[in-house]
């Protein structure tokens, strides 16, 4: 062979080994890794369905929730350690239970039996779990291979959108979730404000990461989004019930609201109408308010299915065990390329 | 003949300026003093009607706690059915304004529902039936203000009192 043939063989042939090496660089989820995420969760009878449901997916379904994701609003009564007593009663004292700051928990955030104290002494009897940083408000978390930041951006605490955008650099998860209690107007469908920013949001879309928050007593997804400040539907993955995450400058995610954990339920006030499609730019593929005569209930996304640890399957299941959203979610890396063109709806 | 053209032309003039001026005043007028044509919001099937002075029109009979400063109300419609949202900040805690509605709407033949617990400190619902309407009176303290929110889901038809 002509040495003017090497030099750009050993090109390709390195270019190949690179490739296979970051893929194979990717950290999976334990199989069928199945997470519950609440958020708004009061303590009443509701509060207690919510936590009786997530307890009880293992014998409904045959796939138990691993760990629970709250993004903020506890008890609503300043109380952590009742809140605590709550979650040991019916899911376990040892039960993986994380979560991130809201703003009904900053009164009693710090202290000696704050909440931030009783969730330390939670994830110390966690096996497995690796959390860095400050609990639920910059803190970065692995465990059984997923990658989740309890953030407070929007309600506690400095620095979130650098925090975010470091540590996701730093994860080779496959799958990463940006997780914190509140909203912009535009990611919700009450009258909450814009809170957050938008370089949070779109720091976690470019990595590639889901977006989950709370704080809007309602449940709404949207679907994939090329954009979230210009809430732009990716054309190439549009359809309700598919879900492309990707990373890159033009990197691609969905964002949703689980607030339905047992506090108030609230209307829609934003991107009428009620029934599907909705306003609001087609962005919205699932909404569930009081106009919808919502009741409580949980966000289930489980990982890592159908033996492809690049899959996840969706659900948002109430107290009366419906199903009132479901969904699948790929994961767009070198190990699984984009799809062809999808339609869109 | 100018007299006989201006004898003619005037009077119609005279007409046509008072129609003109009927016309621009009956369009200033909206038919619910409350609503102005900018808060009214439309959209693929529905409409959306903002009131920023009052009570939007046709919202249930419902009290406003003593004091309470009124926000914001709408009233939204698609189809056959509407709903309503009004908004108000009061000088209460949470746990005073829902001791209140529990006992008015209990005097006005609603139905409440309870979800069990004592009343939250910080955010407190009721929500009460009557016939076919339901009401969600939501109370949420935040940064040292109770704001109370009645909203009445989407329905099938609005009960006038």
């Amino acid at each position: 062979m002509k040495a003017n043939h090497l030099v750009p063989l050993a090109h390709l042939i390195l270019g190949l080994l690179a490739l296979v090496s970051h893929a194979q660089a990717e950290t999976a989820t334990d199989p069928q890794l199945k997470v519950a995420f609440i958020g708004d969760q009061g303590s009443n009878l509701n509060s207690e369905a919510v936590l009786q449901l997530i307890r009880d997916e293992a014998e409904n379904t045959g796939i138990p929730v691993s760990m629970v994701l709250h993004q903020g609003d506890f008890d609503y009564n300043d109380d952590p350690v009742a809140w605590d007593a709550l979650i040991n009663r019916i899911l376990g004292i040892d039960f993986p239970y994380f979560a991130s700051v809201g703003n009904h928990d900053t009164d009693r955030w710090d202290g000696i039996d704050g909440y931030k104290a009783i969730l330390e002494q939670r994830l110390a009897r966690i096996q497995d779990q690796n959390c860095t940083g400050v609990l639920g408000v910059n803190s970065a978390c692995t465990y059984k291979g997923l990658f989740f930041i309890l953030s407070g951006v929007g309600t506690l605490g400095t620095g979130h959108a650098q925090y975010l955008t470091n540590e996701l650099a730093a994860s080779d998860a496959i799958w990463e979730l940006c997780t914190w209690h509140r909203n912009q107007n535009s990611m919700q469908v009450g009258d909450k404000p814009d809170d957050v920013g938008w370089s949070a949001y779109e720091e976690c879309r470019k990595a590639g990461a889901i977006v989950a928050t709370g704080h809007e007593h309602s449940y709404s997804r949207t679907r994939t989004l090329t954009s979230m400040e210009n809430l732009t539907v990716d054309p190439s993955c549009s359809e309700v019930g598919q879900l492309c995450v990707e990373s890159g400058d033009n990197g691609t995610t969905f964002a949703f609201v689980s607030g339905l954990a047992g506090i108030t339920i609230r209307n829609q006030d934003r991107c009428l109408p009620t029934t599907f499609p909705y306003g609001c730019n087609d962005a919205w593929a699932n909404i569930y308010t009081s106009d919808q005569a919502a009741t409580h209930g949980a966000l289930f996304i489980t990982f890592n299915v159908d033996d492809n640890p690049n899959k996840a399957r969706g659900y948002f299941k109430n107290i009366n065990n419906e199903i009132v959203d479901d969904f699948e979610i790929v994961k767009i890396s070198a190990i699984v390329p984009r799809a062809p063109v999808l339609s869109i709806d | 003949m100018l007299k006989q053209v201006l004898n003619i032309v005037a009077p119609l003039s005279l007409l046509f300026a008072i129609s003109v001026v009927f016309a621009v005043n009956t369009r200033a007028q909206p038919a619910d003093d409350s609503v102005q044509p900018a808060d009214i919001e439309r959209g693929a099937g529905y409409v959306k009607e903002r009131s920023r002075n009052t009570r939007i029109a046709g919202f249930p009979a419902l009290p406003a706690f003593p004091g309470a400063v009124f926000l914001d109300s709408y009233k939204k419609t698609e189809g056959g059915r509407v709903g309503f949202e009004a908004k108000y900040s009061v000088d209460a805690s949470v746990p005073e304004v829902i001791r209140f509605y529990e006992v008015e709407l209990n005097n006005r033949g609603w139905r409440l529902e309870s979800s069990g617990g004592a009343i939250s400190r910080r955010e407190h619902s009721l929500v009460a039936r009557r016939g076919n309407i339901v009401a969600h009176v939501i109370a949420e303290l935040e940064d040292g203000v109770t704001e109370v929110v009645i909203e009445i889901p989407m329905h099938g038809n609005t009960e006038r009192q």
